[in-house]
């Protein structure tokens, strides 16, 4: 099961990988300051990426970050590769959970350690490469100006990205099911670009340790009273994010996770 | 009596047998001991005299003996699999706060953070290059000190 690391828990896993990239979104850029932080502000974010067997990607992603926030960690959640040293020769911190324990876990390991570092905004970030270095600026602008304390990332959010109709369908009854039980009104809730505010990122509490984990995250954001908004955000499909994206069967087991926490 | 009832009962009896023999053994009476010893019990009781099984049966609306004992070792079953279901939960909660908590005390900050953070680790009063390992009390002082650490262990799990 822990096979299912990566982060938004839900990536294109068919046909097409070789497709163009996703058509880049004539989104309303409503928040996105062009200007660059100034360098105090960019080592306050700290990147948060999760990674399970990732040793293929896991220096790029990290050295493309590194490129624009210096801190960055990387929760090597007991890969059985090199995941670990290679995020560490890129210059992330790394922290290793000894067993893998769930992409949810990874998540709050690395969100304790980045507030225990001061961090002022904690972002997360997926290790295979399918979100853009670009778009974390547009994620914490809300949280910098302080209008919000959690932004979450979104695909959807006017744009139509690419994919396979199975693919739109599965995350269609993801986003219906977290509407469900969460209320939270949302274009996309199996995405793996969040922000999180200091405060909001030292009062969370992950408990769901497997994928189950972003419908948890969604309903406690939405009912503990921490102000949120969507982000338009693009996700680069790769012929390796496809590979190692979430097969759809994963669903099931989310919902189990999701119910059996509820009830039992 | 037949040869089935013959083996049941040797089974039981032996079951009998190292129950109370280790209860001998560590001179206490558990619960859970008695528990298992009136279920042997039963079974002997009803392998010696199925007639009286057919009349709780009947007594409680089942038309035979062996079927009140089916139903009974399937709700048995199923209780056994939610007690061990839970259990399990709770043991997977705590790996994750110990694994966690191993992570957080190991943390490895990487070798060349001259390069472009270099100084925001060095507010943090990290003068050295090269690898930290077990950075957790160096770094943070006491806020991942062993104690304190443990006692966050300690609040998460009486959370659950």
């Amino acid at each position: 099961m822990s096979s299912a690391n990566e982060i938004s828990g839900m990536t294109v896993s068919s046909s097409g990988s070789d497709s163009p990239a996703p058509a880049p979104a004539p989104a309303p850029e409503a928040v996105y300051s062009p200007t660059p932080l100034p360098d105090a502000e960019r080592k306050s974010v700290f990147v948060v990426i999760p990674a399970y067997n990732e040793a293929v990607s896991i220096a790029d992603v990290v050295a493309s970050v590194r490129e624009v926030y210096p801190n960055v960690i990387v929760v090597d959640d007991g890969s059985a590769d090199e995941t670990g040293e290679l995020a560490l020769k890129a210059g992330a911190t790394r922290l290793r959970h000894v067993v893998n324990r769930g992409q949810g876990a990874a998540l709050q390991s690395g969100i304790e350690y980045a507030v225990s570092q001061q961090a002022e905004v904690v972002v997360t970030f997926d290790a295979d490469g399918q979100h853009a270095v670009s778009d974390i600026a547009k994620m914490i602008a809300p949280i910098l100006a302080g209008q919000v304390d959690v932004t979450l990332g979104s695909r959807f959010l006017g744009q139509r990205p690419q994919m396979p109709r199975a693919r739109r369908l599965l995350l269609k009854g993801g986003l219906l099911f977290t509407q469900w039980t969460s209320g939270a009104q949302l274009t996309d809730t199996h995405n793996g670009l969040r922000a999180f505010s200091r405060p909001a990122a030292s009062e969370i509490r992950i408990r769901l340790d497997g994928m189950a984990h972003a419908s948890e995250l969604i309903e406690y954001v939405h009912f503990s009273g921490l102000a949120y908004r969507e982000v338009p955000v693009r996700i680069q499909y790769t012929a390796y994010s496809l590979a190692k994206g979430q097969r759809s069967s994963g669903a099931i087991r989310i919902v189990f996770d999701y119910f059996m926490d509820k009830f039992l | 009596m037949n040869p089935f009832q013959l083996i049941g009962i040797a089974l039981f009896a032996c079951l009998i047998v190292t129950q109370v023999s280790r209860m001998i053994r560590r001179r206490s009476i558990p619960r859970s001991s008695l528990a298992w010893l009136s279920v042997w019990t039963a079974g002997i009781v009803s392998l010696f005299a199925p007639d009286e099984m057919t009349r709780i049966a009947r007594a409680l609306g089942v038309n035979r003996g062996a079927d009140l004992l089916l139903y009974v070792s399937v709700l048995c079953g199923l209780l056994i699999a939610f007690v061990i279901y839970t259990r399990m939960r709770q043991t997977d909660r705590q790996i994750t706060l110990i694994v966690r908590q191993l992570a957080l005390s190991t943390a490895e900050i990487p070798v060349d953070f001259a390069s472009a953070g270099g100084e925001s680790f060095e507010e943090f009063g990290i003068d050295g290059a090269g690898y930290v390992e077990e950075a957790g009390d160096a770094f943070f002082g006491s806020t991942f000190g062993d104690e304190a650490s443990s006692q966050v262990l300690k609040a998460d799990l009486d959370e659950r």
